[in-house]
């Protein structure tokens, strides 16, 4: 039981860009995405004993990357997306013209954590549900909202 | 779209580097792994860190408070920035701030561009603060509300109803950054000219600087005319409005009296004129504040904007307010102005003995041209001037210190 430190490193080694890509999408920064990956796999490295190998490890340790992006992405900097997001549920529905990147911050959190593991971390939905603690089933309903706002969203603002 | 759109997927890929060159750093991660768990760390931080989660939870003021202490030190060339600050001050304007203790507070993505935050305590409980690249300022006393600094774009030419195109005078607010006072201030709000609003998060940072910082990029359909961000409004746990800093935008202007709390009002003075009665009051506001104004022929006149405490509290001007039928004198002064001296331009001269409030109806005989009132000069006890003298001889002021109607073209500053 548990997981060794050289199968974390390998993981590590591995899936690195994709670990950073994920994490500065949901920081909304590059730097601090990149911190939140070390800082997540501290947490894993501290937590490798309770890696019960009925899932992957790899679905496991987007758990913490996903985690820890979150928590970098509270406190502190104040992601353009989030800020704009809260705008327009305050400003009666008003919206943002600025592309997809604003199109993309207005989804709910969920929506974009499904939309960042499938398509910056390219993962499937049985790892997405796994990474994000959800049914498989409701990675591909949240994957069709998202798909529908930014679809509405896109052809309903002027580029 | 379907599962894994193409389009999508290629649009999303530009947003974002593909990190395929970032090097890896598995001792830091390993480094990491090794630290005390973070609750354990914090559970040693006294103070701030049981505001930050017994007490913010409780108001709704956020996630959490960064203790400022445990925050990373500027660099040295933002500290000797900051030490620049008290270099060479007039008298009064020294912030006192304590630069060696700069911290960097956060980082911020706006106007296109990152921005640090770098914050340093003052000597009298406050804080100065510098965004890089964006502008900065002081809370001396750390008794502000709230505040915010814009950054202005020129707006577009506009097609006006007349059909002409011309650009709009004000500017178009691109993002606004600001802090509020955590002693008074649970959240903010930006409103617009339309009526909607956004309510950004605050950033907590812990005592000695007890505020929150907050980041607004105005979105693309805020930056029209009509639509442009006017004013942030910091409000109570309960969601009253506290105080509202205005940008100076299209026609939303500051109310000089709108933080008073009238129903806590207390009569400082009445005079009785030929006019009826006129009377002095100051009334508290919602952080510790305090506002000074004079009710006269159904009026009320600002006497002195609602100001934090610890500022605008000494002031040395004497407000004039010309009314229909009169012309008053109103001020509250400090303890030290003994006196005030009242010259008019025929020569004649008037000495009053204020305690701490003034409240004056200028003589008749004194509110014609050729005997109007031309200098106010304060002493101490001693006889000694406590400013300058206060000059009305000025073209433009001097019909000031008549009765309205004023001339035509002539126009008094509010509680001039």
């Amino acid at each position: 039981m548990g997981a060794g430190l050289e199968e974390l490193e390998a993981a590590y080694r591995t899936h690195l860009p994709r670990f950073r890509r994920v994490a500065a999408a949901i920081v909304g920064d590059e730097e601090r995405g990149c911190d939140a990956v070390q800082e997540a796999f501290g947490r894993a490295i501290r937590r490798r004993r309770t890696f019960r190998r009925a899932g992957s490890l790899e679905a496991w340790l987007w758990r913490f990357v996903v985690n820890a992006a979150r928590d970098e992405a509270r406190p502190f900097a104040r992601p353009l997306e989030e800020l704009l997001s809260e705008h327009d549920v305050a400003s009666n529905g008003a919206r943002d013209d600025d592309g997809l990147r604003t199109a993309v911050s207005l989804l709910p959190e969920r929506q974009r954590l499904v939309l960042f593991l499938r398509y910056y971390a390219d993962l499937d939905y049985a790892s997405i549900a796994a990474a994000l603690e959800i049914a498989p089933g409701t990675v591909a309903a949240t994957l069709n909202a998202a798909h529908a706002s930014l679809r509405r969203t896109l052809q309903e603002v002027p580029r | 779209m379907t599962d894994r759109d193409p389009a999508l997927a290629g649009a999303l890929d530009a947003l974002l580097p593909s990190f395929e060159d970032a090097a890896p750093d598995w001792q830091d991660a390993l480094r990491r792994g090794r630290r005390p768990r973070a609750h354990l760390l914090a559970a040693a931080v006294v103070g701030a860190v049981v505001v930050a989660v017994v007490v913010a939870p409780a108001f709704g003021i956020g996630r959490g408070v960064l203790p400022f202490f445990g925050a990373e030190k500027a660099p040295r060339p933002i500290v000797l920035d900051f030490a620049s600050l008290s270099t060479g001050a007039p008298p009064g304007m020294d912030p006192g701030v304590i630069a060696s203790e700069t911290r960097k507070v956060g980082v911020w993505r706006f106007g296109g561009k990152r921005h640090t935050l770098f914050v340093a305590p003052t000597r009298a409980g406050g804080f100065c603060f510098e965004w890089t690249q964006a502008g900065g300022g002081c809370d001396r006393e750390g008794t502000v509300p709230v505040s915010q600094i814009g950054a202005m774009a020129p707006t577009q030419p506009q097609s006006s109803a007349a059909g002409v195109l011309r650009a709009h005078e004000d500017g178009v607010p691109i993002w606004i950054t600001g802090h509020a006072n955590r002693k008074y201030v649970a959240a903010v709000e930006i409103r617009f000219e339309d009526g909607t609003f956004a309510r950004p998060r605050l950033t907590w940072v812990s005592p000695p600087i007890d505020a929150g910082f907050f980041v607004l990029d105005i979105p693309a359909d805020h930056r029209i005319v009509g639509h442009r961000a006017v004013s942030v409004v910091g409000l109570d746990r309960e969601g009253h409005r506290v105080a509202e800093d205005f940008l100076g935008i299209g026609t939303a202007r500051p109310d000089p009296l709108a933080d008073a709390i009238v129903s806590e009002q207390e009569q400082r003075l009445e005079l009785h004129t030929a006019h009826g009665p006129a009377r002095l009051f100051t009334a508290p506001t919602r952080y510790d504040g305090r506002c000074v104004y004079a009710t006269f022929e159904g009026k009320r006149l600002p006497v002195y904007p609602c100001s934090p405490h610890g500022y605008g509290f000494d002031n040395l001007g004497v407000p004039i307010f010309p009314a229909p039928d009169d012309v008053l004198l109103a001020a509250a002064l400090p303890r030290s102005a003994a006196a005030v001296e009242l010259r008019f331009a025929d020569g004649d001269s008037v000495v009053l003995h204020p305690h701490g409030f003034l409240l004056y109806e200028i003589p008749t005989r004194h509110q014609v041209t050729g005997a109007e009132l031309s200098t106010i000069v304060l002493r101490d006890g001693g006889g000694k001037q406590l400013a300058p003298p206060q000059s009305l001889d000025v073209p433009g002021l001097t019909a000031c210190t008549q009765p309205l109607p004023l001339p035509p073209g002539t126009h008094c500053p509010d509680g001039f």
